[in-house]
């Protein structure tokens, strides 16, 4: 075993920290950055194309280093379109597009030009093409879209939304929408979690053939391969807020005198935090692992899922908990536990919640 | 202020080393035929070693693997600590004896402070098996609150006189020695006058009476009457006991959270639940969870062993790992046993019993893999001020 990062990924982690704490501070995530501020920086930065490869305009980084800056954009309860389009759009346009599409989409993408939005999910809420029953059937030389997108990230603030539609009754397709085309309403809906997060309408959207991504059908295999990506992706995420908010707590226990002693004395004050400790440990482990196995090419569905559920559980117990042992200030709406503990509501469900991917888990262990 | 070096490839690494997993499966085929029932018979029955345990203890020692990990003088290999607890986490998985005590917790101590003549005298024959020693530190007022003992040794010319109880001593009624803490200087704060010393279990004045288990097994209570022991087998300093015990209890509450009996239950649940109702999907994600906690309690024990491999001295890690695996075992036990439904109740070598009655002894003797060796409690305290920073009161 070999827990180091190289030292680019310490260069890119400290970076990350550093830029984040200056540029994105708590109160940030208070109140949405509307007015493209930071991510005009992050875009500066290169960040908008950290994965998307070198010759489009990216800087061609491996899941292992997204991991690491998500983790510090985590830390920061970050609020903004990055992860739909620097991580979602940016995996879907890179691994389906063709080399056309992307020499004309990735650079705007990379460079943080253009914002993408990924319409993914449907009212079924569930992930995979089973979830879904948007369509987009061929019609001329294009393809004519309708159907009802849900919990779209940022799809208000993106200029080009990415729509999975089924071309068949067997074949989902992804197309690239421009927001503004005749037909796309898009309605932000009221999310806990301080994130805009949209529900798309396509009615009998006209888009040409060519804004399809590639020229069949979405494979199975891709597409469960760039599900599991994102839910890495999301669990590096969560990792960094689970990190921050056991960070907080215990220095506001060691600080915090009741009964003329520090509440992190206390006995029952230290096995919460133990519990936390163990949790996020155990996020780190895990999501690390995952990544390192994709980043290997080895198999790694079980181990994703079981990260995944392992992640869902624990930013659940340690928001709860970080909240119950900061106790009334953390109550307070401007406190930064919220921004957390409300954050892991999506979060926990994004990418498969507990349900889904135990399932996958006992089929991979059961082989049925 | 674009940032353009970022390497593809990563030093991040999972799991053994070829050379590792090369050892573990030699160590496993090993153990395989080794490792018969009539081991296995034998140290379920919690009776202690029988001729069985000893053979293989032996025939282990024979190979080098018993402790692998000490200088080739004293009769190891000088490999490397993760290769000790291979062989550790192998036997562990294949339910036979986990090395000895000695092995485990009283060789590292006498290499590290013993003397040369100590070294000479009791290395070689624990590393080939001929002897086990009882570990003798709690007592009936002493248990969480270890450095409170009340046993004490008196120094008398060139010896010490002891006197006083311990107990839950569980190997003292087939082991030669006893390695026994206790308070050579009152006058001193409580962890401060004590001494570890290594006593003949045949010395006169030595009583052992043994305790009945829930499950089966014998552990001892030992009465120290006026028991004479040469200077001699003072171990270290004198006073200095308690810093000795706490240097390697890193190592022991590792080998403690080795998963592999863990992953031997989850084997067998497995199989059972195919051939019973692997349609069911409750249990599909009951068995889901068993996964989950025993993969991240293989990763937290990774992460401990490969800290002592490199020589590091791990704040939290070692603790966090004995607490995560016990507890995610005996959950895991539970959820067995929730599985198994009606039939979680018959006990090894009844008529009707599944998988041998194995889920229905293992809760029983779970509840010794929380309580002993730090309590789940105990370890909590200490992961949140070692790891966390917490002040102490």
């Amino acid at each position: 075993m070999n827990l180091d990062l190289t030292k680019e990924q310490e260069v890119l982690r400290s970076l990350a920290r550093d830029f984040l704490a200056k540029e994105c501070p708590m109160s940030l995530a208070h109140v949405r950055d509307d007015d493209r501020g930071l991510w005009d920086k992050i875009g500066h930065l290169g960040w908008t194309g950290l994965i998307v490869p070198k010759q489009y305009g990216g800087m061609g980084a491996t899941l292992l280093d997204l991991a690491i800056v998500l983790e510090e954009m985590g830390r920061r309860s970050y609020t903004g379109p990055f992860f739909t389009s620097a991580v979602e759009s940016a995996m879907f346009i890179s691994d389906l597009g063709t080399e056309r599409q992307k020499a004309e989409l990735l650079p705007d993408l990379a460079a943080g030009n253009k914002i993408f939005s990924l319409a993914l999910t449907e009212p079924s809420a569930r992930y995979g093409p089973e979830g879904l029953s948007a369509t987009a059937w061929r019609r001329g030389n294009g393809y004519v879209i309708n159907g009802v997108k849900l919990f779209v990230l940022y799809a208000n603030a993106a200029d080009y939304v990415v729509c999975l539609a089924r071309r068949t009754d067997k074949e989902v397709i992804a197309l690239v929408v421009n927001k503004s085309d005749p037909g796309v309403r898009i309605q932000e809906l009221m999310s806990t979690t301080g994130d805009s997060t949209c529900e798309v309408v396509f009615d009998n959207v006209k888009v040409q053939a060519t804004q399809a991504l590639g020229d069949r059908g979405i494979e199975q295999h891709k597409f469960d391969g760039l599900l599991e990506n994102l839910a890495v992706a999301k669990c590096a995420e969560m990792l960094g807020g689970a990190q921050q908010v056991l960070d907080a707590t215990a220095k506001y226990c060691k600080h915090r005198i009741q009964f003329e002693h520090h509440i992190g004395s206390f006995q029952a004050v230290q096995h919460h935090l133990a519990n936390m400790l163990i949790a996020v440990d155990g996020c780190r482990l895990l999501t690390y692992k995952a990544a390192w196995l994709i980043s290997k090419g080895l198999p790694c569905t079980r181990l994703v899922s079981i990260a995944k559920s392992w992640t869902n559980d624990a930013y659940g117990r340690v928001t709860t908990l970080g909240q119950q042992l900061q106790g009334g200030p953390a109550f307070i709406g401007k406190h930064d536990m919220p921004l957390f503990y409300r954050k892991a509501v999506a979060s926990q469900a994004m990418y498969g919640g507990n349900d889904f991917h135990r399932a996958v888990i006992a089929r991979e262990i059961l082989g049925c | 202020m674009r940032h353009e070096a970022i390497a593809i490839g990563s030093a991040l690494l999972f799991g053994l080393t070829p050379e590792e997993i090369q050892f573990q499966q030699e160590v496993d085929k090993y153990l395989n035929k080794a490792v018969t029932e009539g081991v296995r018979g034998e140290w379920r029955s919690g009776l202690g070693y029988g001729q069985h345990c000893w053979d293989l203890l032996r025939k282990l020692g024979e190979k080098r693997w018993l402790a692998c990990d000490w200088p080739e003088r004293y009769g190891g290999l000088g490999f490397p600590f993760i290769k000790a607890y291979i062989v550790l986490e192998r036997l562990d998985y294949h339910r036979a004896p986990r090395l000895t005590q000695a092995v485990n917790m009283v060789g590292p101590v006498i290499l590290k402070f013993g003397t040369d003549e100590q070294k000479q005298a009791f290395l070689p024959k624990i590393s080939s098996g001929q002897i086990e020693v009882a570990v003798g530190f709690t007592e009936a007022l002493s248990g969480s609150d270890l450095a409170s003992i009340r046993m004490t040794a008196v120094k008398q010319g060139d010896s010490y006189v002891l006197n006083g109880c311990k107990t839950f001593s569980t190997r003292c009624h087939f082991a030669k020695y006893h390695w026994v803490l206790a308070r050579t200087d009152a006058s001193l704060p409580k962890h401060k006058g004590l001494s570890l010393f290594i006593i003949d279990l045949g010395s006169p004045g030595i009583d052992i009476r043994p305790i009945w288990c829930m499950d089966g097994t014998r552990t001892n209570r030992v009465v120290y009457q006026d028991v004479r022991v040469p200077a001699g087998n003072l171990i270290g300093e004198e006073n200095k006991g308690w810093i000795e015990v706490g240097m390697v209890l890193d190592r022991e509450r590792v080998n403690v959270g080795a998963t592999g009996l863990s992953r031997y239950l989850f084997e067998e649940l497995t199989k059972y639940v195919k051939e019973t109702c692997p349609g069911d999907a409750s249990v599909r994600q009951k068995l889901a969870d068993c996964a989950v906690e025993l993969e991240a309690a293989s990763l937290f024990v990774e992460e401990a062993v490969h800290m002592l491999n490199n020589g590091d001295s791990p704040a939290y890690e070692c603790a966090l790992a004995k607490l995560f695996t016990t507890e995610s075992r005996a959950r895991l036990i539970n959820i067995g046993l929730e599985v198994l439904g009606l039939y979680g109740q018959l006990m090894p070598g009844s008529k009707w019993a599944k998988l041998g009655g194995l889920f229905e002894w293992e809760h029983r003797n779970m509840i010794m893999w929380t309580v002993g060796g730090g309590p789940s409690e105990i370890l909590r305290n200490a992961i949140a001020i070692r790891g966390l920073g917490q002040p102490r009161d």
